[in-house]
């Protein structure tokens, strides 16, 4: 205990000022977030825990560095050396204060994020606030477990550093570019359709960084059996960090390896993941960059040997060596290929399989659909969907060993196919699982055979429940402008069983001749929708449609609500201005959508119509033509009288302007509120210029006020 | 007591300890001289568990001492180099000892202090070299530890300071029978301090002895004969040394100094005075003979 207490001790200097350093982060960072004007969805872990992200890395590097650091001074490792405690025990207490000063770091910097979420009323998934403590505590250890073992084979700053970055990174490089390599070869297996084993984020640590480099990976990232091995693997690397450090001779320190051997053998490790790009596919086999590939590694490899073994003659001597990393790297290569085209040729049969899943065509972003969140989860084992599906995969790897990748142009008949690419997981009767992402000819086939399954029917019409909402259209919710759209949203659920169709429109039947703005099609907006259901969360929008009245209605109801006849009244004098604009700068933009327009077929149609006018205006004289017809459409505008009923001729304005007045002032400077600069859609406006909605409140307000 | 046998250690390609055997006793100060890269660092790194030996062994009470907490808590090292926590002072190097030292004394560490009157609130990176030493001294000794190894800590002292701790010493082996193990460059001061003596060369003890019969196994004797005469004329006599200069002559004699000049005495010289050696002489005499030997021995 005695010893703990002690590292607890010698620990501080460095623990107190990172802890202060991920407090003040944490804390400024999810003010920031949460004092936002402007949010639409729930924080992901990576946004809510930033600080952590880093933590994982430098925590876990400064901790091993100075916990450890008396080893790479000679009179420091005497030192400690001589002490009456053994090497294991030693080792032991500075791991555990090095693990308790992280998790309290982490638990102390996820307690005060939760708390300012919590106290700003900022809604976000609360299992993260949960898992968050272990993951980052793990990827840190994980960190230290690699820096451990890096500092007990070797005696300098440099080469510990350099060692940790090989014993961290090395395995998990090569898993990554023989990842990528298969991914590259086969073509329909992604990221996510990887063997566990070989997806790069099962070490939470370095997976990280994967998932930096590609997205998708996220998905993944936070899963309990990733959080299981990585606490495995952290652990085991600490036992092995523990054997090194206790057959560490004390003379070792400062200097870089026990022999010249063993630098030798950290040289041809270094240059390894140079050597495995052969195997990810990245370079081509072909060209001249193969031979640029073994320069730099045989560089790479004189350089690091010129350094640690200072002669000529003994670089000459090792220069054989490095074939071994050669080698592997050419073994990766034609082992990715092998596997590769072993992996991409398996079908299997589809009496074989137990039931197929599809985990959604955007499986990898960060805001998939409450409705893919349900469907994904929906065992399909109809026949008509296996027998579909296997038959699909035989085609596609047909094509791909035809032409090289997924190429469909037209069927039979002529007729362009309406192609849908699904990811879907064929689950075995033996129990193995595999995942392709396919390429459907014809998606209707496909829905028609999905519907088949009751659970894909009832989770396609399925609208989020309420206290999983935590968005509604982007409104922050604590800020009290939340009650119509919850009416909105009320009316939608109550009103799209009814309709009959799917919440989602990418769940609906492909028609060539779909007309979206005939009769009941013709949509007033579309409603966002965000919120979480355990650990997924979700970000949809639902189309507010005539073909649910309730719906339109309340959504009509809301905007104008929003809406000022002040504004109308400055886009009508603006409007008019925008005839004689002066300044360069100067512009105006109408758009107008009418809806229910009668037309000759009997069907009522939604049309739009746009008119911009610029200081350069390079249709001046048109323009000058429909300007009076301009003008009095807006005197009819200003004229007219707030609608609710979606089956009512009317018009719906979308406007935009930066007009100067003669006296040099712009239109609309004294009734625009100021509002933030960035507009939460990603739009953003230039200094000067004002933005509308639809409704005609100001959104936006440039920087200089006035201006 | 501490005993050595067969110990090696190499580094690289450089031999620092070769076949070392050697005991100490307990309750003693034993004093190891030798020159610069003899192996002095390497054998007390050897006795306090840092370095593993590469051949043979050493043990403490008859416990391996590497890598064993059970022998490793009865000594304690004040190395050539001193290791202080970054930013620390004398009073959180004393908690870092009483963590690890079961019997540190936290009474004595305050005698100490106040006896060497160092500032125990101080940053030690602001005490002087001499300080240092003494800082790193208090903390040994207030561990309370039955061995005290000392790598050349004397020589850093000044003469004030010095007779503190070699009476401190003093008092350790007295009163707790504790045994300290001290090396140095310089004779004088392990002749005044240490009971034994053992000089390293090249890696292994050329010879130990107890101080006291050390300085009086050699001797000098200044003769001469009115006749002519030569080192034959000593029969057998363990002479190490014979110069002579017209009919003086000097030499340098093992053994019994009473029976020599009783024996020489007989010869009927015209002088005969018997001579003490100063350990310097001495130690300088009996490398010259381990060197000779050394030289004879087959390879």
């Amino acid at each position: 205990m005695k010893p703990y207490l002690e590292s607890i001790r010698r620990l501080s200097r460095v623990g107190f000022i990172l802890l202060a350093l991920v407090l003040v982060a944490s804390a400024f960072l999810s003010i920031q977030y949460c004092v936002a004007p402007y949010q639409n969805n729930v924080p992901s872990m990576t946004n809510m825990f930033i600080p952590l992200i880093v933590m994982v890395y430098v925590g876990g590097v400064v901790f091993a560095m100075e916990g450890f650091s008396f080893l790479n001074k000679r009179s420091d490792s005497d030192f400690y050396h001589s002490l009456p405690v053994s090497r294991k025990k030693l080792f032991w207490a500075i791991s555990i204060a090095a693990l308790t000063w992280v998790a309290a770091i982490v638990l102390s910097s996820v307690l005060l994020t939760v708390i300012i979420f919590t106290l700003t009323k900022t809604p976000f998934v609360q299992l993260y606030a949960l898992i968050a403590v272990p993951f980052y505590t793990i990827g840190a250890m994980l960190v230290f477990a690699a820096c451990a073992i890096a500092m007990s084979m070797t005696g300098t700053v440099l080469t510990g550093l350099g060692l940790t970055v090989l014993v961290l990174g090395l395995f998990r490089f090569m898993q990554f570019t023989i990842a990528r390599g298969i991914i590259a070869n086969t073509i329909i297996i992604g990221w996510l359709d990887l063997p566990w084993y070989l997806t790069p984020v099962t070490n939470i640590a370095t997976g990280q960084i994967a998932q930096l480099m590609r997205p998708m990976l996220r998905q993944t990232l936070y899963s309990p059996i990733n959080l299981i091995y990585s606490a495995l693997l952290a652990a085991a690397e600490l036992f092995i960090a523990q054997f090194l450090f206790s057959r560490r001779p004390s003379e070792l320190a400062e200097h870089g390896a026990k022999s010249a051997t063993l630098q030798t053998a950290f040289a041809c490790a270094a240059v390894i993941p140079i050597a495995m790009l052969f195997a990810s596919k990245v370079i081509s086999q072909r060209d001249i960059s193969i031979y640029i590939v073994i320069a730099v590694a045989v560089g790479i490899y004189v350089i690091y040997q010129t350094v640690v073994l200072r002669t000529f003659k003994k670089v000459l001597f090792s220069l054989p060596w490095m074939l071994i990393p050669l080698a592997v790297g050419v073994a990766g290569y034609f082992g990715t290929v092998g596997v590769a085209s072993s992996m991409q040729g398996f079908v299997p049969n589809s009496q074989d399989v137990a039931y197929v899943q599809f985990t959604g065509e955007n499986r990898g972003s960060e805001n998939i659909t409450y409705q893919q969140y349900l469907v994904s989860k929906v065992c399909f084992s109809e026949s008509d969907v296996k027998n579909y599906a296997v038959e699909t995969l035989r085609d596609n790897i047909a094509t791909i060993r035809l032409t090289g990748y997924i190429s469909y142009g037209y069927g039979s008949d002529q007729q362009a196919y309406s192609l849908s690419t699904q990811p879907v997981t064929f689950v075995l009767k033996d129990g193995r699982t595999i995942s392709r992402v396919l390429t459907f000819l014809n998606k209707n086939t496909l829905l028609n055979y999905c519907e088949e399954n009751s659970a894909y029917n009832q989770a396609i019409r399925s609208l989020p429940p309420m206290d999983a909402v935590c968005y509604l259209q982007g409104d922050d919710p604590f800020k009290g402008e939340y009650l119509e759209n919850k009416q909105i949203f009320s009316a939608l659920t109550e009103e799209l069983p009814v309709t009959g169709f799917p919440a989602n429109d990418s769940y609906r039947y492909y028609d060539p001749a779909y007309a979206y703005n005939v009769d009941e099609e013709q949509t007033y907006g579309s409603l966002s929708v965000a919120g979480y259901v355990g650990m997924t969360r979700f970000w949809d929008y639902y189309n507010i449609r005539v073909s649910m009245p309730k719906t339109a209605s309340a959504w009509m109801q809301y905007q104008n609500t929003q809406s000022d006849d002040e504004h109308l009244d400055l886009m009508s004098d603006m409007l008019e201005k925008s005839a004689t604009l002066q300044d360069n700068m100067d512009y105006f933009n109408l758009s107008i959508m009418f809806y229910n327009v009668p037309m000759s077929d009997g069907t009522k149609q939604a049309i739009s119509y746009y008119f911009n006018r610029s200081a350069n205006d390079n249709s001046q004289s048109l323009n000058d033509q429909l300007q009076p017809l301009m003008n009095e459409l807006s005197a009819i505008l200003v004229r007219s009288t707030p609608t609710t009923n979606p089956s009512d001729f009317c018009a719906y304005t979308n406007w935009s302007g930066r007009v100067h007045k003669t006296d040099g002032t712009f239109y609309g400077e004294d009734i625009i509120a100021e509002l933030p600069t960035s507009y939460g859609d990603g739009t953003y406006v230039s200094g000067g210029n004002i933005y509308y909605v639809s409704n005609g409140s100001a959104r936006y307000i440039g920087p200089s006020g006035g201006d | 007591m501490i005993k050595a046998r067969k110990l090696s250690k190499r580094f690289g390609e450089v031999e620092a300890l070769t076949n070392l055997n050697c005991n100490i006793p307990q309750g003693c100060i034993y004093g190891l001289v030798g020159a610069n890269g003899a192996g002095k660092s390497t054998f007390l790194r050897l006795c306090n568990g840092i370095y593993q030996p590469d051949e043979g062994h050493v043990s403490i009470n008859g416990g391996e001492v590497f890598d064993n907490p059970a022998v490793k808590e009865h000594c304690v090292f004040v190395p050539d180099e001193l290791y202080f926590l970054p930013q620390s002072n004398l009073n959180r190097m004393s908690l870092l000892y009483e963590s690890m030292y079961p019997r540190f004394s936290v009474e004595r560490f305050a005698d100490l202090c106040a006896a060497f009157k160092l500032d125990r609130t101080r940053l030690l990176n602001t005490f002087s070299k001499g300080m240092r030493r003494q800082a790193a001294t208090i903390l040994a000794l207030s561990a309370m530890t039955d061995y005290v190894f000392f790598d050349e800590t004397f020589d850093g002292l000044d003469p004030v300071m010095r007779n503190l701790v070699k009476g401190m010493l003093y008092d350790d082996v007295l009163e707790r029978g504790c045994t300290a193990v001290v090396t140095s460059h310089s004779l004088r001061e392990l002749e005044d301090t240490c009971d034994q003596l053992a000089l390293l060369y090249q890696g292994g003890i050329v010879f130990e002895s107890d101080v006291q019969n050390l300085k009086t196994s050699l001797f000098k004797v200044q003769i001469a004969f009115a006749e002519e005469y030569d080192r034959t004329r000593f029969g057998d006599m363990d002479i190490l040394s014979f110069v002579k200069q017209g009919s003086v002559a000097n030499m340098i004699i093992r053994g019994d100094s009473s029976k020599a000049k009783a024996l020489i005495g007989a010869m009927s010289p015209l002088l005969l005075e018997i001579l003490p050696l100063t350990l310097e002489e001495v130690f300088l005499f009996e490398m010259e003979v381990a060197w000779l030997f050394l030289l004879k021995r087959p390879l």
